[in-house]
């Protein structure tokens, strides 16, 4: 994985230093197939064949390189399950990730997102994603009774993560009074409640005959496409039924896990993320976090790399970017956020208000 | 359809064979799939939930809500105008106005 902030260098430069991790202690001539996932290089950089410049990419590598380059999808995670689920034989998989989007204005990139996380009903009242979020969070904070200063809380914990990881985005800590000092977007979110916009690029090699760490289950899932017609606006039911059917193919539970890095766009979605995949009841998980259970070295650390919030949001790369750092909790390579005894861990990444939801079971291999 | 008031406009909506209703158009009943077809409800909502949008385009603040109506329980997204609490209990009429729905608390005149 790159570095996630801003970067000076241009969408080809990044695609090009994430080929070469990807490559870096791989055998590029097993290389079957190449998964690419880019947000919208096309809008954002003027890259109309992404799928194209990694292949030139490659072909500059591997000499004879003649694998497919599928892509680009919008998010790490789902080119994650594409890749998995690719007939590749015994070759391995190429996962790669790119985004380059901080010289774009914000409202370009706010418009951009706008069709792909509200639907045009919701975008005709000018509903935007944060504008959602905090309808979803003021939602949740209501009917479970849940003090706001939990999700100031969350903000300071993924912080103080993130000051720990050399890759993230932020590397200072914060303190509440720092998040209740930030504008407000959307109340009750503030500016310290929401995950930047990032640069960035990961790669993984899937490989089919070995491995430290091996995906042992993985699922997608739907929530209505109008989140105002959802049933209970403050739970994200997409998240529940992608880790449950993960957990289900993996034959593990919640509580075999000692890592999960989730979607944590908005402070709030942290926890409610956590409880949507069962880690706790509705209402409950703030109480975890107040006692410290939810940081390194607790019971289960969430977001080690500092999450969204802090290692920063490329948006197509998230998902891959989780799997990248539970790749490093699970073979003890985590630096100075290792969570003790890390065997199991999971991944959620999600779309929009979580309409789109991705989990992963991830284990290490004895 | 039912006649309208002067007084309180009824709202247009959609209703299938199963009884779903829903506020906005879509090809189908997004509940059961069954064929929709127009009615109109009365407008009386409650407010369930509620924001004060502070980062916007033009840098107006606006308060986007969620009603479910009285009749038939759909869901709106709509956007709030005039004094409401916010507490997830507020009373409201709906009225479409340019292909948004408006809710202002009952009580108040639409054209206030």
């Amino acid at each position: 994985m790159t570095r996630i902030g801003r970067h000076d260098g241009d969408f080809t430069t990044l695609l090009a230093e994430a080929v070469d991790l990807g490559l870096r202690d791989n055998d590029p001539a097993g290389i079957g197939a190449v998964f690419l996932s880019a947000f919208a290089p096309a809008e954002l950089c003027g890259i109309s064949d992404p799928a194209g410049l990694t292949r030139h990419i490659l072909q500059a590598r591997i000499p004879a390189f003649d694998a497919p380059v599928f892509g680009p999808f919008l998010t790490g995670a789902e080119a994650t399950i594409r890749a998995i689920e690719y007939p590749a034989g015994d070759r391995d998989v190429l996962v790669i990730g790119c985004e380059k989007m901080t010289h774009a204005d914000a409202g370009v990139a706010a418009g951009l997102l706008a069709p792909r996380v509200a639907d045009p009903v919701e975008q005709r009242h000018g509903a935007t994603l944060p504008a959602l979020a905090a309808l979803a969070t003021a939602a949740y904070r209501d009917a479970y009774r849940v003090p706001a200063a939990a999700f100031d809380a969350v903000a300071v914990k993924n912080h103080a993560h993130g000051a720990r990881n050399p890759l993230a985005h932020f590397q200072q800590t914060i303190t509440r009074d720092d998040v209740q000092r930030s504008p407000m977007i959307a109340d009750p979110l503030r500016r310290y409640h929401c995950a930047p916009i990032s640069d960035g690029a990961a790669a993984c090699v899937l490989s089919r005959t070995s491995g430290a760490v091996r995906i042992a289950g993985w699922a997608r899932a739907l929530d209505t496409p109008r989140f105002h017609e959802r049933a209970r606006l403050g739970e994200f039911r997409a998240a529940f039924h992608a880790a449950r059917e993960a957990f289900a193919m993996a034959a593990r539970s919640p509580a075999d896990v000692h890592v999960v890095e989730i979607h944590d766009a908005f402070a709030s979605f942290e926890l409610m993320n956590l409880e949507a995949m069962g880690f706790f009841p509705h209402g409950e998980a703030w109480r975890a976090l107040d006692r410290g259970a939810l940081h390194v070295g607790g019971e289960l650390a969430v977001n080690p790399s500092g999450g969204m919030k802090a290692r920063g949001h490329p948006i197509g790369v998230c998902g891959l970017t989780s799997l990248v750092e539970v790749f490093e909790q699970l073979t003890g390579s985590a630096g100075g956020r290792q969570q003790p005894g890390a065997g199991v861990a999971a991944i959620q990444s999600a779309g929009g208000v979580s309409r789109e939801c991705y989990a992963f079971v991830v284990e290490a291999v004895a | 359809m039912r006649r309208r008031t002067a007084r309180r406009p009824w709202l247009a909506a959609w209703r299938c064979a199963a009884g779903h209703v829903h506020i906005h158009a879509a090809s189908g009943c997004p509940a059961c799939g069954g064929a929709l077809r127009a009615v109109a409800i009365r407008p009386e909502a409650r407010l369930i939930a509620m924001t004060t949008v502070r980062v916007t385009p033009d840098g107006t603040p606006f308060r986007l809500g969620v009603a479910v109506t009285r009749a038939g329980n759909a869901r709106t997204l709509c956007i709030v105008v005039g004094a409401v609490r916010g507490t997830g209990r507020d009373a409201v009429l709906l009225r479409e106005e340019n292909g948004s729905i408006i809710a202002r608390p009952r009580g108040a005149r639409h054209d206030d």
